[in-house]
């Protein structure tokens, strides 16, 4: 494509002309450089030939090209222009194209309250998400209740599946982490007590941060984070591509087929994946506390079951259960909330997992403070 | 005159079995032409060629005169500058406004914002949406106004070549009428060359200058439709007569 460029002749009968050769479109002008070259160039034809015609016949134009120009005479419009019938409507074309706005028009107040009503609408939406979890747990529930009823009905394929997806495929991740956080707990509590004889507070400290804390809270937050958002990445999907109205079409109540399996998988695998963290946390700590003190570790591993009541092991086991039934209401409150846009699927999935696991730590404290006399 | 976009004896493989074989045609300058077929007979793979993302297994493609499949990847995308494409149901970007989705072509070239407000402004006067639309988000549009506002999104780069892929599909006809009315209005004023992939035969009749028929893997027949539907050749009448029982 020929570059723009702009030539100044003076005609017979005395009069200049300025020509536009060249080709003047947003292809050849988009360039920021080019563009304040050609800027400039224009205003300096203009003001050395003030009275100058312009002839634009000779060059390419498009929108974006008559836009350059007639922002630019905007300082010194020519008193004369000769351009074709088509570089005519471009420039007719502009006069007619109405600005548009960036924003949806508010008026002043609005703006103001602004944070208010974020404050309120934040309030509002917590209240409304407990709620809604709240009739999510009532409705599954129901549905367990009815199914334990008729346990013919129950729909043990997809809850065989849910079981394998995150209870089975979990279980390498779960050991890892917790084996790490058993070593990292067993060897820095054996440093600070070496030399103390405290080997049974040792141990008694490891057994009640395992069993009691750790343990459920890893389970939890690695549930959350694996099968939470998968949960509400899926229901999403599945919403946004309108599967859960071609259930609901069909007369299948889709909370009892997609979220019931769901939420039964959960509450069936957590306490299962939390004994399992146990193991490999316990393990793992009273290793590295043995190489720490320099002591055996069937001695510390005997030492566990008289100094850490069993009550220990049942509480977390329960906990498990409820941050099970936790995420899984999250996750299927939230899949359900997805609206049809990317953006949404992305936001919800990421909520998820936040709230899943703001809620289960919340639920943890709660759980320490009123069970503080319980397997001490 | 050079043709704007030519098809040459193009081959299309599909894991090593050819789907397409022994396709011929062209698109003059100015020209609107329709490419029409059966669900499944490779027009949209025909349009993924002709914008570079995939590449034909024997044949030749060009576009502005250009050989395609010697051009490097730069050029490429220069040529792709020329043309804009409205992909099957918009592809609006969900979490963008209508004015970014529209904006966003310019401001990937770098264009100041100065320039590019009223550049989106035009665009969307030019598709026939109100100035109103621009802060809406896709998902507070109807699907006709989708389509409207992809249709902008093409024009704000200023193509030389539109390719439609099935833009009337999935819109009533009210909407779709208002459509073709932007796209005649656009062919008449501005001279963009248009190549429509639709197997819609009411948009192809009040739109195109010429159609190219293709199916079981070849094109069957190009021409005019009013010379078309003169054909002696059954599946072309079938196709045809399809469109006698639709017209009202």
């Amino acid at each position: 494509m020929p570059e723009p460029w702009l030539t100044a002749e003076t005609l017979p009968n005395g009069h200049t002309e300025v020509r536009l050769q060249g080709t003047w479109t947003l292809q050849t002008l988009a360039d920021r450089k080019r563009l304040a070259d050609v800027k400039r160039e224009i205003s300096r034809f203009g003001s050395s030939h003030p009275k100058a015609t312009w002839n634009l016949e000779s060059a390419t134009l498009d929108h974006f090209g008559a836009l350059v120009l007639r922002r630019t005479w905007t300082r010194a419009r020519p008193t004369t222009v000769i351009r074709t019938p088509a570089q005519t409507s471009l420039f007719e074309r502009w006069e007619h194209t109405p600005p548009c706005p960036l924003q949806k028009t508010g008026d002043t107040l609005a703006f103001w309250l602004k944070p208010a009503r974020w404050v309120s609408e934040t309030v509002a939406q917590t209240l409304v998400t407990i709620g809604q979890l709240t009739l999510l747990l009532a409705l599954f529930l129901r549905q367990l209740l009815t199914s334990l009823i008729r346990p013919q009905h129950l729909p043990w394929a997809e809850i065989s599946r849910e079981i394998h997806e995150i209870g089975v495929k979990g279980l390498g991740i779960v050991a890892l982490v917790g084996s790490l956080i058993g070593i990292v707990i067993g060897y820095l509590a054996g440093l600070q007590l070496q030399g103390f004889a405290l080997r049974g507070f040792l141990v008694f400290i490891i057994g009640l941060a395992v069993l009691r804390e750790l343990g459920p809270m890893l389970a939890a937050i690695l549930v959350a984070g694996r099968s939470g958002s998968a949960i509400t990445a899926e229901l999403g999907v599945m919403k946004i591509r309108g599967e859960i109205d071609a259930l609901r079409a069909m007369g299948v109540d889709p909370t009892y087929r997609l979220l019931f399996p769901r939420l039964v998988a959960l509450v069936i695998v957590m306490p299962l994946l939390v004994a399992w963290s146990d193991c490999f946390g316990l393990a793992s700590g009273l290793g590295a506390a043995a190489l720490t003190l320099h002591t055996s570790f069937p001695a510390l591993v005997r030492t566990l079951p008289r100094i850490v009541p069993i009550v220990n092991l049942w509480f977390g086991v329960v906990k498990g259960l409820c941050f099970g039934l936790i995420i899984g209401l999250v996750a299927a409150h939230l899949g359900w909330e997805v609206r049809a846009d990317a953006g949404s699927l992305g936001q919800e999935t990421t909520r998820s997992v936040v709230l899943a696991i703001t809620l289960v730590i919340a639920l943890d404290a709660l759980a320490a403070i009123l069970f503080q006399h319980i397997g001490f | 005159m050079e043709p704007v976009v030519s098809f040459q004896d193009v081959e299309v493989d599909h894991d090593g079995k050819p789907i397409l074989q022994g396709i011929g045609f062209e698109v003059m300058p100015g020209e609107i032409v329709g490419l029409v077929g059966a669900s499944g007979s490779g027009k949209t793979t025909l349009l993924r060629h002709l914008i570079g993302l995939s590449e034909p297994a024997q044949g030749e493609i060009r576009i502005f005169g250009e050989r395609l499949q010697k051009l490097s990847h730069p050029s490429r995308l220069h040529l792709r500058q020329r043309i804009g494409v409205l992909f099957q149901g918009g592809a609006l970007f969900s979490s963008l406004s209508v004015f970014e989705n529209v904006a966003l072509p310019l401001q990937e070239r770098g264009l100041e914002e100065t320039w590019i407000q009223p550049m989106v402004c035009l665009a969307l006067s030019l598709a026939g949406l109100p100035p109103d639309t621009a802060p809406l988000m896709p998902s507070e549009l109807s699907g006709g106004m989708v389509t409207r506002v992809a249709l902008a999104r093409c024009l704000v780069i200023e193509p030389e070549l539109l390719l439609l892929d099935e833009p009337t599909s999935g819109l009533d006809p009210i909407a779709s009428d208002a459509f073709i009315a932007v796209v005649l209005n656009l062919q008449k004023n501005l001279g963009i060359s248009v190549l429509m992939i639709s197997h819609d035969l009411r948009a192809l009749k009040r739109l195109c200058h010429r159609v190219v028929i293709g199916g079981e893997g070849r094109l069957l027949a190009e021409g005019r439709i009013d010379n078309l539907r003169q054909s002696r050749d059954l599946r072309i009448r079938a196709f045809f007569r399809l469109d006698e029982e639709d017209s009202p």
